[in-house]
């Protein structure tokens, strides 16, 4: 189940960093960097 | 310090991956962090530029993550609907022996499917049907890995091949017979590493009497196709003259049985290879119809790094085509295949959601683990950590810059995945190094190209395509120990042939150096 959130929280994670990079808009890029990072840190303590 | 901060998400990929043994999502997902890291406080990477980087990754994960949904999905069907195992008899009737079948499918079929379609479907294909026909899961996954990797550079139509004379700018036929004098070592050495996965050094030396003369008339057959200019077929008619050769030589020298009648079951053996057919027929009918305009990209601004790094703006990211894209051809093969089941009477709804469900636990796992790794290569490719890493390298070096050449091909495919991404990111920089040695520059390019196409066995999303194909989830530091060791011999033999000819001989492929 928690895999497949991890995959799911990509969604809104490529649409922010998209929209940042298209939009020139740092805050959505900043906003994207952080969450993908989350999820990066969520994946690596995950036991399975 | 550059040199080992350039390298260190790389580092930490593989140490994470063969000594710590933990998954490719783990390992993925903190070698990300670092890069991200590394790039932002030492490469001058402000969060515009990985704000682009980080994008790009993902929207080239999705390009990757359709092929491989697509691709389980269709392994899935078949397998439950139990075409797979129509096909398998079929094969044993035709090929006795068990030695002659891995090699044949391993090395040889595999390398005539990346000759059309390319980009992992040889993998998620073959790697199924030597399972069930009986041999080991991590053996058929690394001789798969293995088997086809000599012919990915001139493989998918010539897709790797036109990237290289794209980016150095250099005769295209010239380039060409340079790639071929390196894929003759590649080959050879794939179909003995096949050999060995199977049963060792006696194998081996089984396979000397099939392997040799195979590889001769592959590479008078790649010659003749490449004087002729016929490039987008260099790599089909190369495998399927390979496959014609071997498929004769064991007729010839074992004599067998011809089989009286074709199995089957509920499915004829056409209908149990419709859907690989049209995957195919579809793949060869699309290139034809040249229908690439129907596609779907993204659009990237350029960006300038702190330290001065340019990276241009891309008009067209990641183009998914409709039609020329695996993933639709696949799905479209896929439907074929459910239509034939219907009117063959063994279609099952119930059966049906169950593939649905195995396609979906296969790939989550895949598709985070991917989304990190690619991720991870754009953002030190676009940080300029991988110039940074090749530029010192190639300092330090100096006049042995040869021997080690191939390193940069592999790890161009290592961390993108890609034969055709790693002849973007160095293909230019081999040639200007070539250049600045004084040595042909067509000697220098062919060896990228080749050396790249070796290097995919290593990629992380082929890995994680056969993991997925294979039911090896999981255990891709397994394959990635098998797999490295017959990757790094090639490219030592492929740095000695370099050096031979640049050094020694001095050869002069083009007419210029």
């Amino acid at each position: 189940m928690i895999k497949k959130l991890i995959f799911l929280s990509f969604i809104p994670i490529f649409i922010l960093l998209y929209l940042g990079s298209s939009l020139q808009n740092t805050t959505l890029g900043i906003l994207g960097i952080l969450m993908f990072i989350a999820v990066a840190i969520i994946q690596f303590v995950t036991k399975k | 310090m550059e040199l080992l901060l350039s390298v260190t998400p790389l580092i930490l990929l593989l140490f994470c991956l063969l000594v710590l043994k933990m998954s490719t999502g783990k390992s993925g997902a903190i070698a990300v962090i670092f890069a991200i890291a590394i790039a932002y406080f030492y490469f001058g990477m402000n969060t515009t530029g990985l704000t682009i980087a980080m994008s790009k990754g993902m929207s080239l994960a999705l390009y990757v993550l359709l092929i491989i949904w697509a691709a389980v999905f269709l392994y899935q069907l078949v397998y439950d609907f139990k075409a797979i195992n129509v096909i398998n008899k079929n094969i044993i009737l035709f090929i006795k022996e068990p030695f002659i079948q891995f090699l044949l499918l391993a090395w040889l079929f595999s390398s005539v499917l990346q000759g059309i379609a390319g980009f992992g479907v040889p993998v998620v294909i073959v790697v199924p049907i030597l399972i069930h026909l009986g041999f080991d899961r991590l053996s058929s996954v690394t001789a798969v890995l293995l088997g086809h990797s000599w012919s990915v550079s001139f493989g998918s139509m010539g897709s790797s091949f036109f990237t290289i004379f794209l980016v150095t700018n250099l005769d295209q036929q010239s380039i060409g017979y340079a790639m071929a004098i390196f894929d003759f070592a590649a080959m050879i050495m794939m179909g003995f590493s096949v050999c060995y996965i199977y049963g060792g050094w006696e194998y081996v030396k089984k396979g000397i009497k099939y392997i040799i003369p195979t590889s001769l008339v592959m590479i008078i057959v790649m010659f003749t196709v490449i004087y002729l200019n016929l490039v987008s077929l260099v790599g089909l008619l190369t495998a399927i003259s390979g496959l014609i050769t071997m498929y004769s030589l064991y007729l010839l020298r074992e004599k067998p049985e011809k089989p009286k009648e074709l199995y089957k079951d509920n499915l004829n053996l056409g209908q149990a290879l419709a859907p690989y057919i049209s995957i195919i027929g579809l793949s060869l009918l699309f290139q034809i119809l040249k229908l690439g305009k129907y596609a779907l990209s993204f659009e990237y601004p350029g960006f300038v790094t702190d330290l001065g790094f340019e990276v241009a703006a891309e008009a067209a990211y990641a183009k998914i085509k409709i039609f020329g894209h695996p993933a639709p051809i696949i799905l479209m093969s896929v439907l074929i295949g459910i239509l034939i089941y219907k009117k063959a009477n063994i279609w099952n709804r119930d059966k049906f959601k169950n593939v649905v469900n195995k396609t979906i636990t296969k790939c989550t796992k895949t598709s985070i683990s991917l989304i990190f790794l690619i991720t991870m290569a754009l953002v030190m490719m676009d940080s300029g950590m991988t110039n940074a890493f090749a530029l010192n390298v190639a300092r330090i070096t100096g006049g042995l810059y040869p021997l080690f050449a191939p390193l940069f091909g592999i790890l161009g495919s290592f961390i993108t995945g890609s034969n055709t991404n790693s002849n973007v990111i160095f293909g230019k920089f081999q040639m200007s190094v070539a250049t600045a040695l004084g040595v042909n520059a067509f000697v220098m390019s062919g060896l990228q190209s080749i050396s790249g196409s070796i290097g995919v066995s290593l990629g992380p999303t082929t890995i994680l395509m056969a993991s997925s194909a294979s039911g090896l989830n999981g255990q891709e530091s397994k394959i990635y120990r098998k797999v490295l060791k017959p990757v790094l011999l090639t490219a030592a033999v492929l740095g000695i042939i370099n050096y031979i000819l640049l050094v020694v001989i001095k050869v002069n492929i083009g007419g210029v150096l």
